[in-house]
């Protein structure tokens, strides 16, 4: 991919210390966009209590979409967009879908039930910026454009997109709960995209 | 010690009414109530009838010696979908409504769900939140949570020591353990659950277990008691160590194929033995 990790680590090096992720966020965040798993926004919480990334936007289990944020990664940030459609309703899963592919590029499809029939290694498996395999979560949203950086099995449920100065994650299998439960390799992970 | 035997028993075409009926012939002391397993006790009874249904127990000389669910294992507590949580925190939420309306202190849950899908480590600390959330609930109707001990279906806490961990981990007086004798298989002993866990136990549930024929599953390892391979000598003695003195409830998963009624006599005769001791 054409993002490299000394590049992105550059991106953020200017970034001010001292303030978490959850406090980074914009005074009135995107209000488009809620969370469908709580769990999963403690888990980001957890895990980036104490980092300085006032650059990163996480979207922790997020349901609906706000297109405010394409602005946020043109603008120069991270944006970690962890979907939590398959925990949402049905509207805001078509709201999610919509943005997404206005906004990047990325088209997505219903959620996969993981968990249904045949047995499946539980992992999902991402390979940038550094290699990962954290379990699945039941769901996954199978994602499509963009650079693929996760996969569960041959399912793409992870991919990154460049806009401006800003890179927006797409995750399709939540790793918040994982972070709250401290997977080591969940937390490394996290760390290295930091 | 007082006997109870769950409404779970009874055979469709008896009803409550004639349910009660036996359970008080056979000389019983309570009935087990279990919430979502029988027509007359759903998520869609209402306080009314309820009431309705503690009448009915009062008027056949009995009382209800806790309430149970059987809807723990579709909507776990420990689930991975926040909904199915809600469901599983306003089910509970409910047994400790209907258990004030019927006069008793106790509830049963399965706490915990470990599955091929939802791994140990998420089950536990949702299990432990979930619970001290229901906890704060649970002491201000003064009702108790009893965990139930069903180690190998449940595939958590399958030690007494493990579970005692676990206890403390929720960390209220409100929420202790419902013990099941019949539930412990091979994995420990009964009488060492009790040693463990003494005031923390809130009910017993008995029956008894067959070690060499398995596990769960389609093969069932329960029988009744005294045929199975459950030290009961040391059961009770441990219930004297430890000062439990309260309900007995039978849970007979292995059913009587003919003359159903039959069992809850026989099943009772068992208790009485079991507590005078002459084993």
């Amino acid at each position: 991919m054409d993002l490299s990790r000394r590049r992105f680590l550059g991106l953020l090096a200017a970034a001010p210390l001292g303030r978490t992720l959850a406090r980074a966020q914009p005074a009135a965040p995107p209000s488009g966009v809620t969370c469908a798993l709580p769990e999963s926004r403690a888990g980001f919480a957890r895990a980036l209590a104490g980092r300085a990334t006032p650059l990163v936007m996480a979207f922790p289990g997020a349901a609906g979409w706000d297109d405010s944020i394409e602005r946020h990664v043109r603008g120069g940030r991270l944006v970690i967009f962890e979907s939590g459609a398959a925990f949402g309703d049905a509207r805001s899963f078509a709201e999610q879908r919509a943005g997404l592919r206005s906004a990047f590029g990325l088209t997505i499809e219903e959620p996969a039930r993981l968990w249904s029939g045949s047995h499946r290694p539980p992992y999902l498996d991402l390979v940038w910026p550094a290699p990962a395999r954290i379990r699945d979560f039941s769901f996954a949203i199978p994602v499509g454009g963009g650079e693929v950086v996760g996969t569960i099995g041959r399912m793409p449920v992870a991919a990154v997109r460049r806009s401006g100065d800003g890179v927006f994650l797409f995750l399709g299998s939540p790793i918040g709960p994982a972070l709250g439960h401290a997977d080591p390799e969940a937390r490394a992970w996290l760390a290295s995209l930091l | 010690m007082k006997k109870s035997i769950g409404d779970n028993m009874f055979l469709k075409e008896w009803g409550f009414d004639k349910g009660l009926a036996l359970v008080k012939k056979a000389g019983y002391d309570g009935i087990e109530l279990w919430l979502g397993a029988t027509p007359w006790f759903s998520l869609e009874t209402t306080d009314a009838q309820v009431r309705e249904l503690r009448r009915k127990v009062d008027d056949a000389g009995l009382v209800v010696s806790n309430v149970s669910n059987s809807l723990d294992w579709d909507r776990p507590l420990s689930s991975r979908d926040p909904r199915v949580r809600a469901q599983a925190t306003a089910h509970i939420t409910r047994q400790i409504e209907t258990a004030q309306i019927l006069g008793t202190d106790a509830i049963l849950v399965v706490a915990g769900l470990v599955t091929e899908e939802t791994p140990y480590q998420e089950v536990y600390p949702r299990t432990v939140e979930g619970l001290q959330k229901l906890a704060e609930t649970a002491a201000k109707a003064r009702v108790k949570i009893g965990c139930e001990n069903c180690c190998s279906e449940q595939r958590f806490l399958m030690s007494p020591r493990e579970f005692k961990l676990f206890l403390d981990d929720v960390g209220s007086p409100w929420v202790g353990l419902h013990l099941d004798v019949g539930n412990i298989h091979d994995t420990g002993f009964p009488e060492q659950w009790i040693e463990i866990h003494g005031p923390r136990i809130t009910r017993v549930h008995v029956k008894d277990v067959m070690r060499h024929r398995g596990r769960c599953g389609s093969e069932s390892v329960y029988t009744n008691l005294f045929l199975g391979d459950n030290n009961w000598k040391a059961i009770r003695e441990a219930f004297r160590k430890v000062g439990y003195d309260g309900w007995l409830i039978a849970e007979m998963e292995a059913r009587y194929r003919h003359a159903q009624d039959q069992q809850f006599y026989d099943t009772a005769a068992a208790i009485d033995r079991f507590v005078s001791g002459q084993l």
